[in-house]
C-alpha cells in the first residue's frame, strides 16, 4: 500500500493505493480532468505513458508517500 | 404748501436720488424743475416698483458760440442739455438727427419765447434734447416745466394721463400749490425710506453671503480633504489587515504549522530542479531563495507554427541564425532549451518571480526564462499561485511557478524579442540545448552543426539503404 496525496488547482486529498495502482486511476477515481495541466509525480512530469503505469512500474515502493500533482499549464503573458 | 413739503424734495427722496440735485445750484436753480426731474426720473417697472432711471442733465451758461454742435460735444452723455446765452444770438444745431421744436405740430420754442427768447432741439433717436434760451426767469422755467413731455417726448407715453395733463397745466399756470399736490399723488404709493433700506440691507446681505458662501466653500472643502485623508488611510490599514490575516491564515493552513521543516524538505529534495539559493530573514519576514532549472517545453506549436508562417511578423526580424535555431527547437522539436528562473518565497504565504536576478549558470548553462527574468510577468500562472498560497498550499504554488519557468509565449513579441537576442549574444557560448540520446549539452550553434551532420548522415543512410534494395 501507498499514501498518495493528490493536489490540483481544485483540491487537495490523501489517498492510500495499491501500488498496482496507475496515476491515471487515481485522478479518474477524483474526478481530475488533466487536459491542459501537467501531472508530475513528486516532482517529475509524467508522460501519458507514465500516467497508465503503476506506481510500482514509476519507482514507487511499498509503504512510502508520494506527491501526484496536476499543474495547470497557463500562459507565461496575459494577452 | 411750502416747497420743503414736497415729498419729492425731501431729504428721504433725496438719499433716493443719492443726495444729487438735476438743477439745483446751477444757472436754471429751480425747486419745481428738480422735483419735475425727479419725478421723471422714477420709472416703473412691469410690477409697478419704482426704479431709479436718472435724467442725466447738463446745464451752464456761455456767449460766443453760434453753432450748437460744441454744447452737444461737450455733454455727450447727457440726455438734457439746458444752457443759458448771455450775449450773442442764440446757437442754432444743424447736426443729422436733431429737429427743432419751433414749428407745429409742437413749436414748443416759440412758446417759450414769450418769456425768453429760447431754442430747442431734439434727437428722438439719440434721445437728447438741447435748449439754448436768453434769461431763464422762474416764470420761463414754469413753462419751460410745462412743456418737458415734448421735449423729452420718449421719457412719457404717447396719450398723457389726465393726471399728467393738470400737473402740466398747473405748471403753465403757475399753481405752484397744485403742482406740489400732483407730484406728490404721483409718488404717494412710494416709500423711499423702505427702498433705501431694502437697496442697503440687499447689498450688505448679499456681501455677508458672498463671504460666507467663500468662507463655507473652503470649510467644505477642508472637511473633504480630512474625509479623504481618512478614507486613504482606512484603506491603507483595511489592505495591510488583509495582508496579515492572509499571511496568518497561510501560515495556519500551511503543511509546515507544526514547526518541522520535514515535509519542506522533501519537497526540495524530490524536486531535482529546485535549488534553494539561501533563507534568511527580511525585516520580520522569513525568506526563501530558490532557483528552478528546467526545460522550455510548455509553448503554443500552433502559435509558432503562425507566426513563422507570416513574413510580416517578429520573427522575420531576427537574424537567419536564430530563425533557424527557433524551427530547430519549437516547430521541428529536436531539443529543447534549458532555462532558469528565481524566486522569492516569503513566510509560505508570498511567492514572486526575482526579475533580474540569476544563478551563476546563467548565460553558460541555461537561458533565464524570458518572462520571468526581464518581466517579472507570471501571467496566467500568478492566479494560480495567489489561490494556493491563500489556501496554505505553497507546495502547488512551487509546482505552478516550475510550470511557469517551462512556459514561453509566443503572443508576446516583447517577451520573445528579449530571448531572441540573449541567444543571439550567447549563440556560441550559452551551453543550454538538451537533445535527447546526447549526453552533453550544446550551445546554439553546436546544436545547428550537430543538427546539419545529423540531417547529412541521416540522407547518406538513406542513399546507401535505396542503393542496397535497388
Amino acid at each position: 500500500m501507498i499514501k498518495v496525496v493528490i493536489k490540483t488547482n481544485t483540491m487537495r486529498r490523501d489517498v492510500t493505493a495499491e501500488s498496482n495502482a496507475t496515476p491515471r486511476a487515481i485522478f479518474d477515481d477524483f474526478g481530475v480532468d488533466t487536459s491542459g495541466s501537467v501531472v508530475n509525480l513528486n516532482g517529475t512530469i509524467l508522460s501519458a505513458t507514465d500516467l497508465n503505469s503503476t506506481f510500482e512500474a514509476l519507482g514507487v515502493s511499498d509503504g512510502s508517500t508520494v506527491n501526484l500533482n496536476s499543474i495547470v499549464k497557463a500562459d507565461g503573458a496575459n494577452n | 404748501m411750502e416747497i420743503n413739503e414736497c415729498k419729492l424734495l425731501g431729504p428721504k427722496a433725496s438719499s433716493f436720488f443719492n443726495n444729487q440735485w438735476f438743477v439745483i445750484g446751477g444757472n436754471f436753480g429751480n425747486w419745481w424743475l428738480e422735483a419735475l426731474l425727479r419725478c421723471i426720473s422714477i420709472t416703473r417697472d412691469d410690477n409697478g416698483n419704482p426704479t431709479l432711471n436718472r435724467v442725466k442733465v447738463a446745464t451752464g451758461s456761455h456767449r460766443g458760440f453760434t453753432q450748437g454742435e460744441p454744447f452737444i460735444n461737450a455733454n455727450s452723455g447727457q440726455e438734457l442739455i439746458l444752457y443759458k446765452i448771455t450775449g450773442g444770438e442764440l446757437p442754432s444745431v444743424t447736426e443729422s438727427g436733431y429737429e427743432s421744436l419751433d414749428t407745429p405740430p409742437y413749436p414748443v420754442a416759440p412758446f417759450l419765447s414769450k418769456c425768453s427768447e429760447t431754442k430747442v432741439y431734439i434727437n428722438q433717436q439719440a434721445k437728447k434734447a438741447v435748449v439754448f434760451v436768453k434769461r431763464p426767469s422762474e416764470r420761463w422755467i414754469n413753462s419751460f416745466c410745462s412743456v418737458l413731455f415734448r421735449i423729452l417726448p420718449w421719457r412719457f407715453k404717447e396719450e398723457l394721463s389726465e393726471a399728467d395733463k393738470s400737473l402740466y397745466r398747473a405748471y403753465s399756470v403757475g399753481d405752484m400749490c397744485k403742482v406740489a399736490k400732483l407730484l406728490d399723488d404721483k409718488v404717494a404709493d412710494i416709500d423711499f425710506d423702505a427702498i433705501i433700506l431694502s437697496s442697503k440691507l440687499s447689498g450688505w446681505n448679499k456681501r455677508i453671503r458672498d463671504i460666507s458662501v467663500r468662507r463655507l466653500e473652503n470649510d467644505r472643502r477642508s472637511v473633504e480633504n480630512s474625509i479623504s485623508n481618512y478614507e486613504a488611510e482606512v484603506d491603507s490599514l483595511r489592505t495591510r489587515l488583509q495582508n496579515i490575516i492572509m499571511q496568518q491564515n497561510c501560515l495556519a493552513n500551511s503543511a509546515v504549522a507544526d514547526g518541522n521543516d520535514d515535509e519542506l524538505y522533501r519537497f526540495f529534495y524530490n524536486h531535482k530542479q529546485l535549488n534553494i539559493i539561501n533563507t534568511g530573514v527580511l525585516s520580520e519576514d522569513i525568506t526563501l531563495k530558490y532557483s528552478i532549472t528546467e526545460t522550455l517545453e510548455y509553448f503554443d506549436k500552433d502559435q509558432f507554427e503562425r507566426l513563422t508562417n507570416n513574413r510580416h511578423s517578429y520573427f522575420y526580424d531576427f537574424s537567419d541564425r536564430v530563425q533557424k535555431f527557433f524551427k530547430l527547437i519549437f516547430d521541428d522539436e529536436r531539443g529543447k532549451i534549458r532555462v532558469e528562473s528565481v524566486f522569492l518565497l516569503t513566510n509560505l504565504s508570498s511567492l514572486r518571480p526575482m526579475s533580474g536576478y540569476s544563478t551563476g549558470d546563467s548565460y553558460s548553462l541555461n537561458l533565464p526564462n524570458p518572462h520571468l527574468y526581464h518581466f517579472a510577468c507570471l501571467g496566467g500562472n500568478e492566479n494560480y499561485i495567489q489561490k494556493y498560497m491563500r489556501d496554505g498550499n505553497w507546495d502547488m504554488a512551487i509546482e505552478q511557478s516550475i510550470a511557469a519557468t517551462k512556459n514561453v509565449n509566443f503572443g508576446d513579441s516583447a517577451v520573445i524579442s528579449r530571448m531572441a537576442s540573449d541567444i543571439s549574444s550567447h549563440f556560441d557560448t550559452c551551453s543550454c540545448v538538451l537533445v535527447d540520446g546526447v549526453s552533453k549539452s550544446m550551445t546554439p550553434q553546436e546544436f545547428l552543426e550537430y543538427i546539419e551532420k545529423q540531417d547529412a548522415k541521416n540522407e547518406s543512410d538513406n542513399q546507401e539503404n535505396n542503393s542496397a534494395e535497388e
